[in-house]
């Protein structure tokens, strides 16, 4: 009998190990590296979710806007603070004990070039090294093991308003990189460094200069400054051999500088901007783009995670990438060409556009330009605002059962084209508009459970204030996300309904993740709540700070 | 190079912190005007150097008027309206803003407009500007995203070239990039004669959206303050036209730039008739901690401090753990980031001896560091700055 247990225990552990070559880690930010947030690990289940408990907290160390997703390399936990980041994390996965904290020189007037605030989403692994960007434009490599600087190189001058707010991607002998600051009128860029030297090995422009192909896609000189910054997580296929970034709004705001001010686009589309870009990690050359919003006037920065799976597309298992985009609607894209595949509204009240079109990838906007603003042209109630149908918070994808976790936001503005950049010592008396307008049906946003085959919402919870955090999902059918009153929740990712909750006491935008340590499932969420995000939606940005104070730690929780 | 104001009260206080030895809030004196204001942002305010900048001497004549002294939150304005609304509730009045009602400014008020301002055309000294079909075909630099950007971008025939900085557009100028360039006038006045031998001819330019009017914002719980400030402005009139001239700001009669399709008219009705919601609404106190900084005075401490070798080190060593220990730990090397003297050269290059010789004197109250000047001899902070060059990483 006692033999018996044993080897059953054996049994049950040859089958943990199996799994355990399953994805039931977190090596990534984005748990894999075409940013999924999908784990195999199984351990809590709809039946036993109720007995969720705190193992362990870490106190990140600052008290604002935390947004980064752990990542797991064998029984360490990495994670990052907010503020540069002030501090990097090495801690035991099992019992939060801190290895190693790493705490690099940031300079005081940082935030002063930060946009959107002074955050930073997490660390990268890759051979014994650990890989983050930091808000002073600097990409550092530290020892796994101990922590200690093992180089530092400058990507970009961050007092040109460029910071790097997210972990770099890592493919073969590279780390690579972009930077923020399309609000600036920077050049955006993807940078790639050696990862055992910090050399700098290809720098590729994703606003392509004078001479460079596509360049004509703008007016004028205005390629110059024209943003097009690729400032959150990019994706890997090591199989088709190609890196994929979002990039952002093209700049400045005002559309006449850069185009024809007008649906009736014309060749000014203002490349790469507002696209995704795939590019061959071996020369960094673009090898594709889709542009998602050409000549964008609205903010629809296209930076938001492009997401892998392999779909049953018109009968044929199609390996494709998914973005919830800004704009409202939810792309499928061929990942190994970029053919747009399908498009479709997943937020209610999208009205700039009616469609895409299909054939030729272009957004079929409002006619007579009602909904696009200008110069001289104001368009009233446009949805979705420019924080978009879905911001940076990371969706989720389960290929169990095959849908996508989208935290949603239902918000829609007022806009008029004359949203110069401020010059200091200068006039600033652009802003002319209103951010802050609920959309269809007066929730601010929620968690959708979307069918990317379908295109179509399969469960919708609601939340009354927009900016809820972001979600992952496990083989055991459950959806785990926060939202920005602090409230952490395990949710049936078949039906949506609420299974098991927490309150981490600060808002939560940061996505969670889950690991598996010597049979052991643990889940990890970062908790602290957005900061500067409020301040652009005047009464509604009161609500949002009012929501939970500000805060800054890690809870792990396991099943006792 | 304009002096340090001292004003009676000011200097009964420092003599009563010499006497005290700590300091105390007690003394009948009146409340110092405190004023909120970018530190690196010339030729209108700098925390540093002997040049202010017109906003700050105009602050200091203000002060004078109102028989107080002044003190500044400082406040980087790389975005304007996020240094309004983070330093706005630390401060009586913030120099300066724009006077139109359509900037709103939270829990301010505006002053009258003391100074007209707006942008011009930056050319060789034989162009003249008439009408704006004069820059019709012509190479013209402009800043990327101004107002100038976007007018010229929306008319045909003109050619604007965008820049990031005004130095770039100036080395434009200089290597025949661009013919002429449109921007913001003092400021280019300012380089063109610090740093251009005036060889550039500047002609300010005036129409919907070019140029404006500046105002004091003073704190809507201080209205007695309001009227107090406005009557100095008036009766500074004189001292503002000098110091226009002081730093370069062009003041012929501007020419009116009309361009065709009256380009910003829509925003100005839309602008009055909906009021902007801009972040502006939303005070976020706690964004970021304010930054205070007091004044250094004028010296060039890299000349004048003490020598290393001229000092008995292990004596200067004993005074700084005798008094700076309890915070910085022993011989400077704290474990709280913050608090690590030895980091100092790291954090501010060559600057940090100037750094900690204004820190120590002056102190830094809201961070917790107190004011050492008055309790500690010149000679001996400079000696301690000596100590702490040897510790530097």
């Amino acid at each position: 009998m006692k033999l018996s247990t044993k080897l059953m225990t054996a049994a049950v552990m040859l089958a943990s190990a199996q799994m355990a070559s399953a994805n039931d880690g977190w090596g990534v930010y984005g748990g894999d590296t075409g940013n999924t947030r999908y784990s195999d690990a199984k351990q809590v289940t709809a039946a036993n979710v109720n007995n969720l408990q705190v193992k362990w907290a870490l106190q990140l160390g600052t008290n604002r806007s935390q947004e980064s997703t752990p990542i797991l390399v064998g029984d360490t936990m990495y994670v990052t603070s907010s503020f540069g980041p002030k501090n990097v994390f090495a801690v035991n996965a099992k019992t939060g004990e801190v290895k190693w904290r790493h705490s690099p020189e940031m300079p005081k007037n940082v935030d002063q070039f930060a946009c959107c605030d002074v955050n930073s989403r997490g660390v990268a692994h890759a051979n014994g090294k650990i890989f983050f960007g930091r808000l002073d434009a600097k990409l550092t490599a530290l020892d796994a093991k101990t922590g200690k600087e093992l180089w530092t190189s400058t990507v970009v001058d961050y007092t040109q308003g460029t910071v790097i707010t997210s972990p770099p991607t890592i493919a073969k002998n590279l780390v690579i990189t972009g930077f923020g600051g399309g609000e600036y009128g920077v050049v955006g860029a993807l940078v790639a460094y050696d990862q055992n030297t910090g050399k700098e090995v290809w720098r590729t422009n994703t606003v392509p200069q004078a001479g460079e192909k596509n360049a004509d896609t703008w007016k004028g000189d205005s390629a110059k400054h024209g943003g097009g910054a690729a400032w959150f997580i990019g994706s890997y296929d090591p199989k088709l051999n190609l890196v994929y970034y979002g990039t952002s709004n093209p700049a400045p705001w005002s559309a006449v500088v850069r185009g024809n001010d007008s649906s009736d686009v014309g060749k000014f589309s203002n490349l790469y901007t507002a696209s995704v870009v795939a590019l061959n990690p071996d020369t960094g050359n673009i090898q594709w783009h889709y542009q998602f919003t050409p000549h964008d006037a609205w903010d629809y920065d296209g930076v938001n995670e492009l997401v892998f799976a392999d779909l049953p597309m018109d009968g044929k298992t199609t390996p494709v990438i998914m973005q919830a985009n800004r704009n409202g609607f939810f792309y499928v894209i061929d990942r190994a060409n970029g053919k747009l595949l399908s498009a479709k509204q997943f937020v209610d009240g999208v009205n700039w556009a009616t469609g895409i079109d299909l054939k030729t990838g272009s957004p079929i906007e409002a006619p007579g330009n009602a909904k696009r603003p200008g110069l001289k042209r104001k368009a009233s109630n446009v949805c979705p605002n420019l924080i978009g149908g879905k911001n940076w918070m990371p969706m989720s994808y389960n290929k169990q059962t095959g849908l996508v976790y989208i935290p949603t936001i239902n918000l829609c503005m007022d806009m008029e084209g004359i949203q110069e950049d401020y010059k200091r010592g200068q006039f600033y008396l652009s802003v002319n508009f209103d951010l802050g307008k609920m959309g269809p049906g007066g929730h601010g946003g929620g968690l959708k459970a979307w069918d990317p085959v379908k295109q179509k919402e399969v469960w919708f919870q609601k939340n009354s204030l927009p900016f809820n955090g972001g979600t992952m999902t496990t083989a055991s059918g459950l959806v785990f996300a926060g939202d920005i009153q602090g409230m952490f929740r395990a949710f049936d990712a078949k039906t949506g309904k609420v299974l098991w909750q927490f309150n981490t006491g600060s808002g939560i935008t940061a996505a969670p993740m889950t690991y598996v340590i010597d049979g052991k499932q643990y889940v990890a969420v970062v908790s602290g709540r957005t900061q500067s995000i409020p301040a652009f939606f005047g009464e509604l940005g009161e609500k949002m700070v009012n929501a939970s104070p500000e805060g800054g730690t890690m809870f792990v929780f396991a099943l006792n | 190079m304009p002096k340090l104001l001292i004003t009676p009260c000011r200097s009964a206080l420092k003599t009563a912190l010499i006497v005290a030895g700590m300091l105390s809030m007690s003394l009948a004196c009146a409340d110092p005007l405190k004023v909120c204001s970018d530190p690196d942002n010339m030729p209108f305010s700098k925390s540093e150097g002997s040049d202010k900048g017109l906003y700050i001497e105009l602050a200091e004549m203000v002060g004078k008027r109102l028989g107080t002294s002044v003190e500044y939150v400082w406040w980087l304005s790389h975005n304007q309206r996020r240094a309004v609304r983070n330093t706005m509730d630390s401060c009586d009045a913030y120099f300066a803003l724009p006077a139109t009602a359509d900037y709103k400014v939270r829990g301010a008020e505006r002053t009258h407009a003391f100074l007209d301002v707006g942008y011009a055309i930056v050319g060789p000294a034989s162009f003249k500007l008439g009408v704006l079909e004069d820059l019709k075909g012509k190479r013209v630099g402009v800043l990327h995203g101004s107002p100038p950007h976007v007018l010229l971008s929306s008319e045909t025939g003109y050619e604007p070239r965008n820049y990031r900085t005004q130095e770039d557009i100036f080395a434009a100028l200089a290597a025949g990039e661009v013919e002429l360039a449109i921007l913001w006038g003092p400021s280019a006045g300012f380089e063109n004669k610090t740093t251009q031998n005036n060889r550039w001819k500047i002609t300010p330019v005036a129409g919907q959206g070019l140029n404006g009017q500046i105002a004091v914002a003073v704190s809507k719980n201080k209205p007695e303050l309001k009227a107090k400030i406005d009557q100095a402005l008036t009766e500074l009139q004189p001292e503002i036209k000098q110091l226009q001239q002081k730093y370069g700001f062009p003041q012929a009669v501007p020419v009116v730039l009309d361009a065709k399709a009256s380009w910003l008219s829509t925003t100005h009705q839309v602008a009055g008739g909906h009021a902007p919601a801009g972040a502006i609404k939303f005070a976020d106190k706690h964004a970021q901690p304010t930054l205070t900084r007091a004044r250094a005075d004028a010296v060039d401490l890299r000349l004048n401090m003490v020598k290393v070798s001229d000092t008995n080190m292990d004596e200067t060593k004993s005074m700084f753990n005798s008094r700076c220990s309890h915070c910085h730990g022993q011989n400077g090397a704290s474990p709280q980031q913050e608090r690590d003297l030895r980091k100092l050269k790291i954090r501010y290059a060559d600057k940090w001896q100037e750094v900690a010789h204004t820190t120590i004197t002056k102190g830094r109250p809201d961070m917790g560091m107190p004011t050492w000047g008055g309790t500690i001899s010149d000679d001996d902070i400079k000696r301690i700055i000596g100590f702490l060059e040897t510790i530097q990483k």
